[in-house]
């Protein structure tokens, strides 16, 4: 089998020659070829330097499964969905990224979504959150698919196959990242009716753009981002209302037009795996963190959805390589006994990785 | 005044912000104590509190409840925000090198609202910054929060800074953010919280104990 084949009969719970490998590596791999992770996060071709160099030491990886073209330092800083610091930019050049989370938006702006549209709502948060004018705007959301262009190419010249063919985030997800957490779960309480109008529209905004993105990268697979508003924050209602319907749309929508929802599951998602079921059977893949418990989500979605994972950051950085070598074996007897199982990271190995875990990761599988 | 007091807890217990707000300003309005106001948003909170123990309100709930302690404090007069004697009991932040903050804003929100007295240090903290803390308040419970894995190494080290202050017998450490059983013992806290209620809980368990309880799996670990 080719690895994009490999790759589209897991996904379709088929029979694979063997397990598809698919970390998600993005700062490791620039830590691992002796880069900063600033010059990692900046300069692109040293970026494609470094996941070559990887995957020479490691061919048995076949799945490229990268969000680099979404977090590339000029990219973030212009067009990203929440304020980034960066390293050698706001933090010193060896540092991960990460994300300032503030009250970004307010509820005069979901009026201004609902009255000037998704495009009109973005721009105006971006300039704002990122100071940036349109011209920049324009500019970052070009390098952005030119930067995901070419690493389909670049990891095609490879042998891998390309997993996202595009990004989403889901839109309860996104607003509560720009509203703030505790803004967000105010407004769930105090002005549903607001709240799921603007949901409305921001996912009708958000599909429309990763859709047009896929089909300009021919790669008929996006990335569908969930994480924190699972039954661990938050009751069966609220998840039923503000969360499930948005996920569900976004999943229906997706395969309406012929694009197969890789949908990456951060936090405990355990409470709600059930509703999964509602999906279309094989039809969907499913991302798992290691903060969900990987074992239940195969015991219940076996023979349902694919499911991708799930060896932890925290494994990856204090654990050892022993531990890694049982916990890749339990996953592939566990659920690669079954059809429908890729052997990843849980979300990206970590910039701290220590190498000989990632080597023993991909031993598993040799 | 046994009315309005009933009503405000019973607001509270609803996660009605405007109601509570409401209340609050009309007791204030006919004189009655800020501080017998704040007993009576506690007692609310209390209930939300047991509503959470029996699983009918959830993290948001208390979280919803932690919002509407912040909005009566920011109504009530400033010398009735602090009250009075209230010692930190616990000190908190995120250790150095990260600036994640949301869960230890929610936990240390939720413990004041309980009434515990919490020093928030922020973000960013060195090892140095948490011991000085430590020794200036005299607080049994330190809490550490990290959401990169660079953290493990930095709540290691202030573990170590505390321990080399001579603290480390008389402080539990509670770790929260990207943690697990693993990441507790790598770095050598007592307790590892998976979320804000979990650290909540946790530093009530350790407040309401006499004494340290050393670290075992069965009594501790992660909650």
């Amino acid at each position: 089998m080719t690895p994009e084949e490999r790759l589209q009969t897991a996904i379709s719970l088929g029979k694979t020659d063997r397990i598809p490998c698919a970390p998600m590596i993005e700062s490791y791999a620039g830590r691992r070829a002796g880069f900063t992770n600033y010059e990692f996060m900046y300069d692109y071709r040293k970026a494609e330097t470094a996941f070559d160099r990887l995957h020479r030491e490691y061919p048995v990886w076949d799945v490229m499964r990268s969000v680099y073209f979404v977090f590339h330092g000029p990219v973030q800083k212009a067009v990203g969905f929440i304020k980034p610091m960066m390293p050698g930019v706001d933090l010193p050049a060896e540092s991960e990224y990460q994300m300032v989370e503030y009250e970004a938006v307010d509820r005069g702006d979901y009026h201004f979504l609902l009255d000037a549209g998704y495009r009109a709502f973005f721009r105006r948060y971006w300039k704002r959150v990122h100071q940036v004018s349109d011209r920049q705007i324009e500019k970052a959301e070009r390098l952005k698919l030119d930067i995901l262009k070419s690493e389909i190419k670049n990891a095609g010249a490879r042998g891998q196959a390309f997993l996202y063919g595009g990004f989403i985030v889901l839109a309860p997800m996104v607003l509560s990242l720009m509203r703030s957490l505790q803004e967000f779960i105010r407004d769930m309480y105090q002005v549903p009716s607001l709240l799921e109008r603007v949901l409305e529209e921001m996912t009708a905004g958000l599909l429309a753009a990763v859709i047009a993105c896929a089909r300009e990268t021919g790669i008929p697979r996006v990335f569908v981002g969930a994480a924190r508003l699972t039954g661990r924050l938050i009751s069966k209602s609220l998840f039923e209302r503000f969360v499930w319907p948005f996920l569900k749309e976004t999943v229906l929508q997706l395969l309406a037009a012929g694009i197969t929802p890789v949908i990456h599951l951060d936090s405990d998602w355990t409470k709600n795996l059930e509703y999964f079921l509602q999906l279309p059977a094989g039809r969907v893949a499913i991302e798992l963190d290691g903060a969900t418990d990987i074992f239940q989500a195969h015991r219940l979605l076996s023979g349902h959805a694919c499911i991708i994972g799930d060896v932890g950051a925290p494994l990856l950085t204090i654990g050892t390589p022993q531990q890694i070598r049982d916990y890749c074996q339990t996953l592939l007897r566990e659920l690669g006994r079954d059809r429908g199982f890729i052997l990843g990271s849980g979300c990206h190995i970590p910039l701290q990785a220590k190498h000989e875990n990632v080597d023993a990761f991909f031993q598993a599988l040799q | 005044m046994a009315k309005t007091q009933t009503m405000l807890v019973t607001a509270v217990q609803k996660l009605d912000e405007e109601k509570v707000a409401r209340l609050v300003r009309m007791s204030l309005q006919r004189g009655v104590s800020p501080l017998d106001i704040i007993d009576g948003v506690r007692q609310g909170m209390e209930r939300v509190g047991a509503l959470y123990e029996q699983e009918r309100y959830y993290i948001a709930d208390l979280i919803m409840a932690s919002l509407i302690f912040q909005r009566v404090l920011a109504i009530m007069p400033i010398a009735a925000r602090c009250k009075p004697g209230l010692k930190p009991q616990v000190v908190m932040g995120t250790v150095a090198g990260d600036i994640h903050d949301i869960g230890k804003n929610l936990t240390a929100g939720l413990l004041m609202a309980k009434g515990v007295g919490v020093a928030d240090l922020g973000v960013d903290v060195s090892p140095q910054e948490f011991l000085n803390a430590l020794q200036e308040t005299g607080a049994k419970v330190l809490g550490l929060s990290g959401l990169l894995t660079s953290s493990y190494d930095v709540m290691r080290q202030t573990i170590k800074a505390v321990a080399g202050g001579g603290l480390r017998d008389s402080v539990q450490v509670v770790i929260g953010g990207l943690v697990n059983e693993n990441v507790l013992r790598y770095v050598g806290a007592d307790y590892c919280a998976a979320d804000c209620a979990g650290g909540i809980e946790v530093c009530r368990q350790i407040l309401n104990a006499a004494g340290k309880r050393p670290y075992t799996e069965k009594a501790a670990g992660v909650i």
